[in-house]
């Protein structure tokens, strides 16, 4: 690690961002990926720095087989798929993807369905598994229409390191295009990169971690705080987090960059959004994009095919909501989480039975002038902020322990 | 290249030094929210 530093975690137990061991292992990654001139040596090489970085993450045998199942078996599908062409029924796809779904969940949660769950009385620990399952799902739906779908194309987007950990998503398109050409050609130059993981790691390790000690997340017990305090961290609670992840998310593309994957963006200025679909389209982009296309979209496609055309707004404002309890929790299966997934999916569907029955009338009355001024645009930002940091409450409190923090807030 | 694009690469190397330095004063690991987390 770096000098005075202390993750609290042992050097067993990953290859982490911040410590040397990482940034050797980043700088041969770069140096190799821009140098070598054989395309299939450069790709073998590639393959190499990724198992060795995995290697770090993976404890024992258990793990490895699963990653290898997933690997090939998500392989053999996509070769399945494409060997049956047009006969492949769309139905089979969708079990397909339901299956994924259901594998993750039961992976990341031992406890879930109890006994009943194949992980139950043996837990694995798959680093980034829910990227290895989102990653198959784009392979296996799209397999038809990607390109240079050989194995070791497959497996380095499968498991490039600089996204493994927590992303961004990558498409296996944008992924293979860069792939088997010198990508760092095409994208940003050495400063601008080096500029972004400096930034990155400003906004990480000194912005994030040094503004958690004066939010409640650090004190014992949060409730003994005084009552500004408590209003402070809680509205702290977005902050540190965007700068958290979108700091983490600065390292890895500036390292992606600098090795020739100008990898997708996955964050907008959340913090200026007026309401939570704008935040939604602004935060974790290449998630909210994942599940636009691989659930969203084909549950509306269905509702315009099948359902009655006066039901079909009831049914697409059920879907806006269930995507959101997807999203939910897929970060974890706790009630907590749950309840920020109903707290914003109610806000979603409250958002669009707005724009369906009472927008026209703000429209008509003369008030819609009123969106575009500043203050209220502003207005609306506070608003949104606030809820949203009020919300991620729920992550860390759990239930009882938010109303608890919430309660306080107001003074009851 | 000309000196105004020297000039500029300079003065972006040299602000990459400074949050470096910022970097290694300052930086407060071992609270990490998402990284690392089981995703």
């Amino acid at each position: 690690m770096f000098p005075g530093l202390d993750t609290g975690l042992s050097a067993h137990q990953g290859l982490f961002l911040n410590s040397w061991h990482f940034f050797a292992v980043a700088v041969l990654a770069v140096v190799c990926l821009r140098t070598i001139p054989m395309r299939y040596v450069r790709q073998a090489a590639l393959l190499a720095f990724n198992f060795y970085f995995l290697s770090y993450f993976l404890y024992g045998w258990y793990p490895v087989l699963l990653l290898a199942g997933v690997l090939v078996g998500t392989y053999l599908i996509g070769l399945v798929k494409l060997k049956w062409g047009q006969n492949w029924p769309d139905g089979v796809v969708v079990v397909l993807v339901v299956l994924f779904w259901v594998f993750l969940f039961l992976v990341k949660d031992p406890d879930l369905l109890g006994p009943a769950n194949p992980f139950h009385y043996r837990p694995v620990q798959l680093i980034g598994v829910s990227y290895l399952v989102f990653r198959s799902i784009n392979y296996v739906v799209d397999v038809e229409i990607l390109e240079n779908r050989n194995f070791l194309t497959f497996v380095n987007f499968m498991i490039f390191f600089p996204t493994l950990l927590a992303g961004p998503i990558e498409r296996y398109d944008r992924f293979e295009e860069f792939h088997s050409t010198f990508g760092y050609e095409e994208g940003p130059t050495l400063l601008p990169s080096l500029h972004r993981i400096a930034n990155g790691l400003i906004k990480k390790f000194v912005l994030a971690d040094n503004l958690m000690v004066f939010g409640i997340f650090m004190k014992p017990d949060q409730m003994e705080l005084a009552w500004p305090l408590i209003w402070l961290g809680v509205m702290l609670q977005l902050a540190v987090i965007y700068l958290d992840f979108s700091g983490y998310c600065d390292i890895v593309i500036g390292l992606a960059a600098l090795m020739g994957f100008p990898v997708c963006e996955n964050f907008d200025r959340p913090y200026l959004a007026r309401n939570v679909q704008n935040f939604w389209d602004r935060w974790h982009m290449s998630l909210t994009g994942f599940i636009r296309d691989y659930v969203f979209t084909p549950l509306t496609r269905l509702v315009m095919e099948k359902a009655d055309r006066r039901r079909q707004f009831a049914w697409i404002t059920a879907v806006y909501f269930f995507c959101m309890l997807l999203i939910a929790l897929w970060h974890d299966t706790t009630w907590g989480f749950f309840v920020f997934g109903l707290l914003h999916g109610a806000a979603l569907v409250g958002l669009q039975l707005f724009r369906k029955y009472l927008s026209p009338a703000v429209t008509r009355s003369g008030l819609g002038s009123l969106r575009d001024e500043t203050a209220v645009a502003w207005a609306a930002r506070a608003l949104n902020y606030a809820f949203i940091s009020m919300t991620i409450l729920f992550w860390y409190f759990g239930v009882s322990g938010s109303l608890e923090i919430i309660k306080s807030m107001v003074k009851l | 290249m000309n000196r105004k694009h020297v000039g500029r690469d300079l003065a972006g190397a040299v602000w990459l030094a400074v949050k470096i330095a910022v970097i290694l004063l300052l930086m407060n690991s071992g609270r990490t929210f998402f990284v690392y987390q089981n995703f």
